[in-house]
């Protein structure tokens, strides 16, 4: 498949293999270990996928049902959380696919009230409201432009960027080979520099 | 597009974008300013990739429910049934009702106890003053079953006598109807259930005789002939 599989063996002291394996062989607590360190991930992951409100807890839940189901046939062939990406990305896929079939009832993924959702944001800042305006402007703007991307090359630029996950891994997680990988980060690039036009000029010009 | 790009631009452009997404990686930057300072699209690029860096990175974090992942787990929990199950099964995790071994050892011993008490003496002679005492009942019940009880050989002999010609009709050889002759009387067995049967008519009126009479073979023919000159001559004893 591709250019990046690595030895079984490099993955032992993977925190979330050994919790993996451990449950795999009837440790029912080490399930619980794993829920409790990478929830915060797969929730991260779908919400920057999905959109803020296009997350939901069950699709969380979805997500360590499907470890549960994988116990048995589960074998260490990546790092614990590439393995976990790779469930994340097809339910997220299915997700998006389901919403394109009740299109006409949703409302389109980019159109989320960014204003709003930065209020749940972790981020604080100082700035007056006029900039506080302009930095929501660009948060809106930069998530419809993520959320135009296609499904691969969208995962691949969250994978990359928000949760430094190497080309390689990418690979493991999009089923397709580090080169791929690199063309399509190049892609969605591209696509970004495209849709935030106006916001790069003005920033150069800002900055100039 | 890259097929245009100088080989020295694609060169800074794969080390660009290797910094950008992969910013562990460690580089060379003196390499990139060499060609920086001769190339102003390499540098018009690297501004905005920078820019665009800012933009993606200024995307907060998105929030993260409180108490998620307790939340995940206990609804895991709940759905996960075969690990109930496997609990359910789990005979050595059963806990035992309190005081189960003192009332089953109390059931047991009733058990025993019963056992143990004897069985009760029978009074002697205690059957035949049971029937004795039951006579004079058993005395009237008798008397009111005999009148029926001499009706059953008159009710057999009729049963016995109708198989008879029966059979005997159903095994022999009929002859032609127009050889019988019409003087011929009913044997002595039909002259016996006639005689039996007294004056009853066997038929009751003109419906039940056409119905009979569809149905009657020919010594029944005969029997009904028979019949209609008895009861012409008796009209004729009466007129006479």
């Amino acid at each position: 498949m591709t250019d990046t599989h690595t030895d079984t063996a490099d993955f032992g002291g993977d925190p979330g293999v050994q919790w993996m394996l451990a449950y795999q062989a009837g440790d029912e607590s080490a399930f619980d270990q794993i829920v409790e360190e990478y929830s915060s991930m797969v929730w991260s992951l779908l919400t920057r996928f999905l959109g803020q409100r296009g997350v939901r807890e069950d699709l969380v839940q979805d997500a360590f049902l499907r470890v549960i189901r994988a116990r048995e046939r589960y074998q260490p062939t990546a790092r614990f959380s590439t393995w976990l990406y790779r469930i994340v990305y097809n339910l997220a896929v299915n997700e998006t696919q389901r919403r394109r079939t009740h299109a006409s009832l949703d409302q389109p993924f980019g159109n989320e009230d960014d204003a709003s959702s930065l209020g749940d944001s972790q981020e604080s800042t100082t700035d007056g409201p006029t900039a506080e305006l302009e930095r929501g402007e660009v948060v809106s703007a930069v998530r419809v432009a993520i959320d135009s991307l296609p499904e691969s090359q969208r995962m691949a630029i969250i994978l990359a960027k928000y949760h430094d996950t190497p080309y390689a891994e990418i690979a493991v997680v999009l089923d397709s080979s580090e080169k791929a990988i690199k063309s399509l980060v190049h892609r969605a690039r591209e696509n970004l520099r495209e849709q935030l036009a106006p916001f790069l000029q003005r920033e150069r010009g800002g900055a100039a | 597009m890259t097929n245009r790009i100088p080989e020295r631009c694609r060169d800074f452009r794969e080390l660009l974008e290797r910094a950008l997404c992969e910013p562990a990686r460690e580089f060379e930057p003196l390499a990139w300013h060499e060609h920086l300072n001769a190339c102003s699209e390499c540098r018009s690029l690297l501004e905005e990739e920078e820019v665009l860096e800012h933009l993606l990175a200024s995307l907060p974090e998105p929030a993260l429910p409180e108490e998620l992942t307790d939340r995940v787990l206990a609804r895991l929990r709940s759905e996960h049934a075969p690990k109930d199950l496997d609990a359910i099964l789990d005979l050595d995790q059963l806990e035992e009702p309190a005081g189960l071994t003192e009332r089953v050892l109390d059931e047991l011993e009733l058990d025993r106890l019963l056992a143990r008490a004897p069985e009760p003496e029978v009074p002697a002679g205690l059957s035949a003053r049971v029937l004795v005492g039951l006579e004079s009942e058993r005395s009237a019940r008798k008397a009111r079953v005999l009148p029926l009880r001499r009706l059953v050989p008159v009710a057999a002999l009729l049963l016995a006598l109708l198989g008879f010609f029966a059979l005997r009709d159903k095994d022999e050889p009929q002859p032609p109807v127009a050889a019988v002759p019409t003087e011929e009387r009913p044997s002595d067995e039909m002259l016996a259930v006639l005689d039996l049967l007294g004056d009853e008519p066997l038929w009751l009126d003109d419906a039940s005789e056409i119905d009979i009479a569809l149905s009657l073979d020919e010594s029944d023919e005969l029997l009904l002939e028979y019949l209609a000159k008895v009861e012409e001559e008796d009209e004729e004893e009466k007129n006479g």
